[in-house]
């Protein structure tokens, strides 16, 4: 149906992720103003459970495709969903999280329907008619807004956590189970495994808290001092570069300009003196606080709350304090 | 096995961002320009494979003049050619149009695999990759971080986060968006910088390739309105952290009432 605002949902497993919810919640904000139909369409290879709670959050319509296609995220078969799946809502708008599966998607799925994707936004409110996304380049280091061209729909991939999850109760909710014919002709790569990361905490792009080290650790093995602050806290650990390129860390755990862009509610870095390009990569975050024995280190003049002191006595010691009150 | 790289010339990370007066824009007169960081891996792994299944390897890129420099990085590291669409207005350029460009660019090569970085950490984008294969109506994948090649298919990981990560049986061709730590990129060797200078680049502009005059403007899909700079962070408050009990007393404190996290 026209005017409609549709977010691209992401399971885990079979239970909607928390940035789903971030959407959802923007697109009810949105649509109030301009009387727009609030959407969901939701891809998946087994029944996906609690999809009523989308009304919660201000979503009057929920379309579920469930095929075994789509047991796993694969570009072609979901953007073959996708595609199929607009061209019968027909959307003015789609919502997508810039993870990891509408970040490497969307971008294919818009060509397919002759559209645009704007990447990473971390804004996006009504200039009149028009929805104006605002997004970071340079690593955060300046921002531009961007409007798509008179192509519909019109495709916002969001960044975790640039939105707040907010409850708006819908004033009607549905949800229709759609079909889907796949063209098993196009060619696609197919998956053969899925190899669990070790721990149940989440990525770093999606984390709420982050605990990162710098080269001040000196090893990999004092890694473990982050790690059991982080594991209290339910965060994952992040690195800078220098700590990665030491060895330190896997270089999927570096934050900054040509590592991870990282948007958490707390992120707490140890032993980092905050060079420009780590800056870029965390700086967006709500709160920081920064613990290292230079004064001077330029992570500072971005910290909430900073602490001049060693790191190697500090964070045991907090790590110690938080257990008997968490 | 015929082995393209797709790359971009940006300016160093170093680089302090101004916006340009009439807010349209960055500045970027006097800036450095390098090739772009995560490319290094792209054209690393691009000779590797040349060297592990023996063919052709070339270096592809739209951009100014000065971008050619990437391109001859790209060859001192031993990419064999290097195709440059000019365009002076590169900056204005979209994800789509940039690809579209790319495509045409390469479509008459017939490549094996295509080789890209997983973005550019100008525009930070993450679109040209599966725009480009869309366009050249091969599959993708994304954040790859090792490539076992098997004849008509490759086995690759990919990473997805959270320490987990994919194996995928990727047919040829297609097109790869290499991460960091799939390789080391060799630095370029004194031999390999002076053979760059004589291979060949060949360069034309995008209406060679069909593109009308005004294509910058009228491909385009997303359009760039306006420039800013990031809010001004201010510094908060700053503690003596040499006694570590007090110092952690002070964080929990400020946890539980500044930062609300627990």
């Amino acid at each position: 149906m026209a005017n409609t605002i549709l977010v691209l949902a992401e399971l885990k497993q079979t239970a909607l992720k928390k940035a789903t919810l971030e959407l959802v919640s923007k697109a009810a904000q949105l649509a109030k103003d301009k009387g727009l139909t609030v959407a969901t369409l939701v891809l998946s290879g087994d029944k996906p459970v609690n999809l009523d709670q989308l009304a919660e959050y201000g979503c009057n319509q929920c379309y579920v495709v469930t095929k075994a296609e789509l047991a796993s995220y694969n570009p072609e078969w979901y953007t073959q969903a996708f595609v199929a799946a607009c061209e019968q809502i027909k959307p003015d708008y789609v919502l997508g999280s810039f993870g990891s599966v509408g970040k490497d998607m969307l971008p294919k799925a818009a060509t397919r329907l002759k559209t645009g994707v704007v990447s990473d936004c971390v804004g996006l409110e009504w200039q009149g008619n028009d929805l104006v996304a605002t997004r970071p380049i340079y690593a955060g280091k300046a921002f531009v807004n961007v409007m798509a061209a008179e192509r519909f729909p019109k495709i916002y991939n969001i960044r975790p956590n640039a939105f707040p999850v907010m409850q708006s109760k819908a004033a009607s909710f549905a949800i229709t189970t759609m079909d889907v014919a796949f063209n098993t002709a196009k060619p696609a790569g197919k998956l053969l495994d899925l190899q669990q990361g070790k721990s149940e905490k989440p990525d770093l792009t999606e984390a709420d808290i982050v605990v990162s080290g710098g080269r001040a650790l000196k090893s990999a093995e004092n890694f473990k001092i982050l790690e059991e602050l982080a594991d209290l806290l339910k965060a994952p650990v992040g690195a800078s570069r220098a700590a990665c390129d030491a060895g330190y860390r896997d270089h999927s755990a570096q934050v900054g300009q040509t590592g991870k862009v990282v948007n958490p509610n707390l992120y707490i870095a140890c032993g980092i003196s905050g060079a420009i390009q780590h800056l870029a990569g965390m700086k967006t975050s709500k709160c920081i606080i920064a613990i290292n024995k230079d004064p001077e280190a330029p992570i500072f003049k971005i910290a909430n709350y900073g602490i001049v002191g060693d790191l190697f006595t500090i964070v045991p010691e907090l790590t110690k304090q938080l257990k008997a009150i968490l | 096995m015929k082995i393209a790289v797709c790359v971009k010339q940006v300016p160093d990370t170093e680089a302090v961002i101004q916006i340009a007066a009439n807010g349209k824009g960055v500045v970027l007169d006097g800036l450095k320009f390098v090739l772009n960081p995560y490319d290094e891996y792209a054209v690393e792994e691009a000779i590797r494979t040349q060297e592990k299944q023996t063919g052709e390897s070339i270096v592809a890129t739209v951009g100014p003049a000065r971008a050619t420099e990437a391109l001859r990085t790209a060859m001192a590291m031993g990419v064999d050619r290097g195709i440059h669409i000019t365009e002076e207005n590169a900056a204005d350029l979209d994800s789509y149009t940039t690809a579209a460009v790319l495509a045409k660019a390469l479509a008459g090569e017939n490549c094996d695999v295509v080789f890209t970085g997983v973005k550019a950490v100008d525009d930070d984008c993450s679109q040209v990759t599966q725009i480009l294969a869309e366009l050249l109506g091969m599959p993708h994948i994304t954040a790859v971080t090792a490539i076992e090649w098997q004849g008509k298919t490759a086995k690759m990981t990919r990473d997805i986060g959270g320490g987990a990560k994919e194996i995928w049986e990727m047919p040829l061709p297609c097109v790869v968006a290499v991460a960091k730590g799939i390789n080391e990129p060799r630095y370029a060797s004194l031999p390999g910088i002076m053979k760059a200078k004589k291979k060949p680049i060949d360069a034309k502009a995008a209406t060679a390739l069909g593109f009308g005059a005004d294509y910058v403007a009228s491909e385009r899909i997303v359009q760039q309105t306006a420039f800013s700079l990031p809010p001004a962070r201010k510094a908060g408050e700053k503690i003596d952290g040499s006694d570590p009990v007090v110092a952690a007393k002070a964080i929990v404190t400020y946890l539980q009432n500044e930062a609300k996290v627990i």
